[in-house]
């Protein structure tokens, strides 16, 4: 349903270029639960951003494909664009503090996305606002909806965002951090509903974070980016099992387990992300890696599906690929 | 205090009251009130409020420990912190640094007593003046205090900067050329110029992406072990503070509603709502039963705290008396309180489908 194909998103600088995506090739397929996880600056949410070309400027998609149920998103004229963000693409922001506009109603939202993208009139869009909102659990929503943004908490509100992406039916739904600024309990409330709602309908998703455990319990299939480039991909079980890229075992080991006993040692990757204002070859994970060869600095990994296992399992499960020279092999590792 | 004045100099009055210090914790709060008067919706005529940030809290904090304070925005982990340092004024209640009451002390000996007591905040950057150097950032508690002669000051300020593994050249660039995570080491270094004994740790790495919090915590794990510090460490993360105290202090509302040993609270929590905050913590790891029940409803507003228990507007467990008679902390096990009156059958029921095995 959604295919990228080596994008490329960079932003200029005062000096020099920022290159925030590096070759990106991505499908999701209908009814799909995608994870995109990274760290800060790998380029995820520029990614997420650019599937309905909303790359924030000065940034630019400087070249790649992206197709959505077969056509060209990045030829579309401005005009089919907007049919698209909103109407096939829902979106669900990370701040919906700064996603709603203040001064207008919820309702307000609601009818200006109903009008455009389903001709529903005034009647027939606050109908369908009260059933939306209901949907996502917000109690009394007919009196809600002639309510602001400000009025609602946080967790509320987010809720609205989800309500208001789904509300034209769109068939893919990306979800941008949508629990980081929430609490952990509504965090698990509003996962709860997002994978009802997915269910429910059917969407295929793209769930961005930085969070391994949201990824473990929400998604289907995952992409590990790293300084704009996908260095892993494979389904959830197969990733949290048999980790093969270097950055993917040494990220799983340095989240804090809640169940397991103290040690006062920490599992550390050294260094930090980078900042990737020069495209050269080479792995862009090879300063901070505990297994870099010469190889490495010099020549850049293609992204390789996974072959026979060590152990004779035989194939991944044909869904495994890694960039790397020196991958993990399986059981290499506890 | 004069430029006299050295480190070893604040020993000696501890030394002098050894048979009292044996016993008295090196930070101890009394019944601690926070409150605060906001005006209501309608800023002009609205009526004024009261804010219950903090109501009513009890704990001690012994010499080289760390006790987490965990909870969700608004549970006024943040406020008692703040309050421990003085930096917020209680409206009510004791904060006792070495059997000294803080909010009693004149300013003059408070300024002096700050001395001992430091903080590291959650916001890496934003906690740094752009317009200082890292060094002068690093030297001002030195200055403040009055710390050591001015011909000694950069020596120290490279000292701190190798105890916190950054280079000694980082003393004469700015903040913004530096990282979050690198950031949090200059903040921490701060933190220590004074050589303090006690340091509150407010969300130190929530800001910060996973490879570098790690980074963090093992720098401060290893700090404490080596300079002796007391933590007092303000968290949401129930994992990362399962890794970083000995004692957990969980709040919900301005209260205390569990208090335990690390170990007791992370195999056995008994409030429900320390169940249901354990069991709402995505788990890194693809497990076959992971069938949790999330808690529903939100946290109620401060301004108007429910009566009775607290938690019992979204408890599965309450029954009529927890809307009535507030629930008081009382022991359960060795170095293990809970404040719940069906603490006991909240285990046996297990409301949230919590699984804690590793």
């Amino acid at each position: 349903m959604l295919e990228i194909d080596d994008l490329r998103v960079s932003f200029p600088l005062e000096r020099g270029m920022l290159y925030a995506v590096r070759g990106l090739d991505l499908t999701v397929r209908a009814g799909e639960r995608l994870g995109v996880v990274g760290e800060s600056g790998s380029g995820k949410s520029v990614s997420a951003a650019a599937i309905a070309r909303m790359v924030p400027a000065p940034g630019r998609i400087s070249s790649g494909h992206i197709r959505f149920d077969g056509s060209d998103v990045i030829g579309l004229p401005e005009r089919d664009l907007r049919r698209l963000r909103g109407g096939q693409i829902g979106m669900i922001p990370q701040s919906p503090q700064t996603s709603m506009n203040p001064v207008i109603t919820i309702e307000a939202h609601f009818q200006e996305a109903l009008a455009l993208h389903l001709g529903l009139s005034k009647a027939q869009s606050s109908d369908r606002t009260i059933e939306l909102l209901r949907s996502v659990g917000i109690p009394d929503p007919g009196s809600r909806m002639r309510g602001y943004q400000h009025q609602l908490s946080g967790g509320m509100r987010q809720r609205v965002m989800i309500a208001l992406a789904i509300a034209c039916e769109p068939r893919l739904l990306i979800a941008d951090e949508p629990t980081t600024a929430l609490d952990v309990t509504i965090q698990a409330q509003i996962l709860e509903l997002f994978d009802r709602l997915v269910a429910e309908s059917d969407l295929a998703s793209i769930l961005i974070t930085h969070n391994l455990g949201i990824v473990a319990g929400h998604c289907d299939r995952v992409v590990v980016m790293y300084a704009g480039k996908v260095m892993e991909t494979a389904t959830v079980a197969e990733l949290f099992a048999r980790p093969s890229h270097p950055y993917t075992l040494g990220l799983l080991r340095c989240v804090p387990r809640l169940t397991a006993a103290r040690t006062r040692t920490f599992a550390t990757i050294p260094g930090s992300p980078p900042r990737v204002t020069e495209d050269a070859p080479g792995c862009p994970f090879a300063p901070r890696c505990d297994r870099v060869t010469a190889q490495c600095r010099t020549e850049t990994p293609e992204l390789l599906r996974i072959g026979a296992r060590a152990d004779g399992s035989g194939f991944a499960s044909g869904e495994h690929s890694v960039a790397c020279w020196h991958p993990v092999e399986f059981g290499e590792v506890a | 205090m004069g430029g006299l004045v050295d480190q070893s100099v604040p020993d000696v009055s501890a030394e002098a009251a050894v048979p009292t210090r044996a016993t008295t914790p090196m930070l101890e709060v009394k019944d601690l009130v926070v409150h605060y008067e906001t005006r209501g919706p309608g800023a002009l005529f609205g009526r004024s409020q009261t804010v219950h940030a903090v109501d009513g809290i009890d704990f001690a904090l012994q010499t080289n420990e760390t006790l987490a304070l965990v909870g969700e925005s608004g549970c006024g982990k943040s406020t008692t912190g703040r309050a421990a340092l003085m930096l917020e004024r209680p409206t009510s209640g004791q904060v006792r640094f070495e059997g000294q009451d803080l909010a009693t002390l004149p300013r003059r000996q408070l300024t002096a007593m700050r001395r001992h007591l430091q903080m590291v905040f959650q916001d890496p950057i934003g906690s740094l003046n752009a317009r200082h150097t890292v060094g002068y950032a690093i030297a001002e508690p030195l200055l403040v205090h009055n710390l050591r002669p001015r011909g000694q000051r950069a020596d120290r300020v490279t000292e701190l900067l190798e105890l916190v593994g950054l280079p000694a050249d980082a003393a004469d660039r700015y903040p913004y050329e530096f990282s979050g995570g690198q950031c949090q080491r200059i903040g921490i270094a701060r933190a220590l110029a004074a050589e303090p004994q006690f340091i509150v740790l407010d969300e130190p790495v929530s800001a910060l992406d996973v490879s570098i919090q790690a980074q963090i915590l093992q720098l401060l794990t290893d700090l404490q072990t080596r300079l002796g510090l007391s933590y007092l460490f303000i968290a949401h993360d129930l994992a990362v503070v399962g890794q970083m105290s000995d004692r957990v202090a969980v709040m919900y509302l301005g209260q205390i509603v569990e208090i335990a040993a690390r170990d007791s609270l992370y195999t056995g929590p008994m409030h429900p709502y320390t169940q249901a905050l354990f069991s709402a913590v995505p788990e890194p790891s693809v497990g076959a039963d992971r069938q949790t029940v999330v808690v529903s409803g939100e946290v109620p507003s401060p301004v108007d705290p429910p009566a009775g228990c607290r938690f019992h507007t979204r408890c599965p467990m309450a029954q009529e008396v927890c809307a009535v008679e507030p629930p008081t902390l009382r022991d359960v096990g060795s170095d293990h309180q809970v404040a719940c009156h069906f603490a006991e059958d909240a285990v046996q029921a297990n409301p949230f489908g919590l699984h804690l095995e590793g």
